[in-house]
């Protein structure tokens, strides 16, 4: 079967950089490691691209995690050295903080889930269909509506309760 | 039909009932029709998941584009080392990789060997037997272009152009006999331009946008200056960028033959500014751990490690210019700077990434086990 990649590049390309983000936090590095995930399939040319490009992106940002704590250390001092350089961007700073705290705030709520919880909810936000999911997690396909179910409920609790301490802290 | 399930309502919900279980929707409208507990349930449900779709469109990466396909072909290309169309399964090449390791040893080598000869050309023969024992290749027939560049850059080597990708042999230019250092140092910017391993990818640059390209600032921070010019730093001060990024390869690299080792003793600040003669350089936000002087033929070095992060130590080599240091010294200086960092990190991790600096009149060489960027943030903090 002939696969139009640069088809499936562009309807697919939005979704995995998503996904991605919310595993790596970093939209540049996302958009790179979803690069990767595309020249890794052109030289596998698998026969479902769909279900093996988030496979693969999966992997990457695995692995990506594993170098976590060397980032963090790494993203510590690249703030440091923003925070001793002049801001130039005065009026849109407020606006960053408050994208900033929210991302966090996202981020933070999503580590409150199982890590298995956690995937099926991003590969469902990323666009992938209950069949999908279910071939890439191994999850029963009648295993996934509930397992969404539970995911979204804890999200959703997560981030009230960080949004109340937001609050409480002023 | 019992009260319906959660998951159940989820499938529903998401337009996937009918895939998990054909059927279920119609026997599911009929029971919430009649059922009011599931009716709010189910909005209960509805709520829920528009509201997780919210929270996590916060986390929506700004301004996503769409770099062209063509890009990504591009690199897919790149990363078999040739012109494979999609479904051709192009195989990964292996030779590739050791290509690329054969020409960086050959290209550190030979960086050595040519700053041997700018630093003492009467002894070529012994060094040129050295190079031999490394890449098994002649250096007067593999390097003999751009020693004699090295070798024979005088008054009349034109001003090198930041703009151009030159030779770095080239751009040692004139200095390269007062300041030995220079023509390898140049050679190992050159190397660290072109060595851009395939074997990477997840650190490729980014299809659609632009490679940060270091090694052209850092060569011309070596060009050629006027004798005027000679009192003022080779680097200026909030240059970050005129740094000389250094292979970790080199760390492979023979040590200089001939030099003796050289004995550390703990000081104090004081002291080693003192010995100095001028300010010790540190990046004052970090906690000093140790202050160790060396003295080598009457010329001091001073070693000072600082931490980091636990775990992550910067080691800083300091000493005077290569200018009013005898050659053997910096020789010496070469392979103090490599054992340092190595006698921590050997067992734990790669080889630390290294950056060379001159302020003040002073060199200074940075290693730690962080990434090049944030060595980089750390050497514009050096005070």
């Amino acid at each position: 079967m002939s696969i139009d990649w640069s088809e499936v590049y562009r309807a697919t390309y939005r979704d995995l950089v998503r996904f991605l983000h919310r595993k790596v936090w970093d939209a540049e590095r996302a958009q790179d490691l979803a690069q990767e995930t595309f020249v890794r399939a052109l030289d596998q040319q698998p026969e479902n691209p769909r279900a093996w490009l988030f496979t693969v992106a999966a992997n990457l940002a695995r692995d990506e995690a594993r170098s976590v704590v060397r980032r963090r250390k790494h993203l510590a001092l690249l703030r440091t050295e923003r925070e001793a350089e002049p801001a130039v961007v005065a009026p849109s700073a407020d606006e960053a903080l408050e994208r900033s705290e929210r991302l966090e705030a996202v981020r933070r709520s999503l580590d409150a889930l199982s890590e298995r919880d956690r995937d099926v909810l991003l590969l469902w936000d990323a666009g992938l269909s209950y069949a999908e999911i279910a071939e890439q997690t191994g999850l029963a396909l009648g295993a996934i509506g509930t397992t969404l179910a539970r995911a979204r409920r804890r999200l959703v609790e997560a981030y009230a309760t960080l949004e109340e301490k937001h609050v409480a802290r002023g | 039909m019992s009260h319906v399930d959660d998951g159940t309502l989820h499938a529903y919900l998401d337009g996937e009932l009918e895939a998990v279980q054909p059927g279920a929707s119609a026997a599911l409208e009929a029971h919430i029709a009649a059922c009011g507990e599931c009716r709010a349930r189910l909005e209960d449900e509805r709520r829920i998941r528009d509201r997780a779709s919210a929270i996590l469109g916060h986390a929506e990466p700004a301004g996503l584009e769409v770099p062209p396909f063509d890009a990504v072909l591009q690199r897919a290309r790149g990363n078999v080392g040739g012109d494979a169309a999609p479904g051709s399964r192009p195989r990964r090449s292996f030779t590739l990789p050791l290509a690329w390791a054969a020409s960086i040893v050959l290209a550190l080598a030979g960086g050595w060997w040519a700053r041997e000869m700018a630093l003492a050309p009467e002894s070529a023969a012994d060094r040129a037997e050295a190079y031999h024992a490394v890449t098994g290749t002649d250096p007067e027939t593999t390097l003999a272009p751009a020693v004699a560049q090295a070798r024979s850059a005088g008054s009349a080597a034109p001003q090198a152009d930041a703009s151009a990708k030159p030779s770095a042999a080239r751009q040692a230019g004139p200095e390269a006999a007062q300041e030995p250092g220079l023509a390898a140092e140049a050679m190992r910017t050159q190397v660290q331009d072109d060595a851009t391993p395939p074997s990477t990818p997840p650190r490729r640059a980014i299809a659609g946008r632009e490679m940060r390209r270091e090694a052209p600032a850092g060569v011309s921070a070596f060009a050629p200056r006027s004798a005027a010019d000679s009192s003022r730093p080779v680097v200026p001060e909030a240059a970050v960028s005129a740094l000389t990024v250094r292979s970790e390869a080199l760390l492979l690299a023979p040590v200089v033959p001939g030099g003796g080792a050289v004995q550390w003793s703990a000081v104090d600040r004081a002291e080693a500014e003192r010995r100095l003669g001028g300010r010790l350089l540190l990046v004052e936000e970090l906690e000093v751990e140790s202050i160790e002087l060396a003295d080598s033929g009457g010329v001091p070095l001073v070693r000072t490690r600082q931490a980091v992060a636990p775990g992550v130590t910067l080691v800083l080599l300091q000493h005077t210019t290569p200018r009013a240091v005898p050659g053997e010294l910096v020789a010496d200086t070469v392979r103090a700077a490599l054992q340092a960092p190595r006698e921590r990190t050997e067992k734990a991790e790669p080889a630390p990434a290294e950056l060379v600096v001159e302020r003040n009149g002073f060199r200074v060489r940075l290693s730690a086990n962080l990434p090049q960027d944030s060595l980089r943030a750390l050497a514009a903090r050096l005070r």
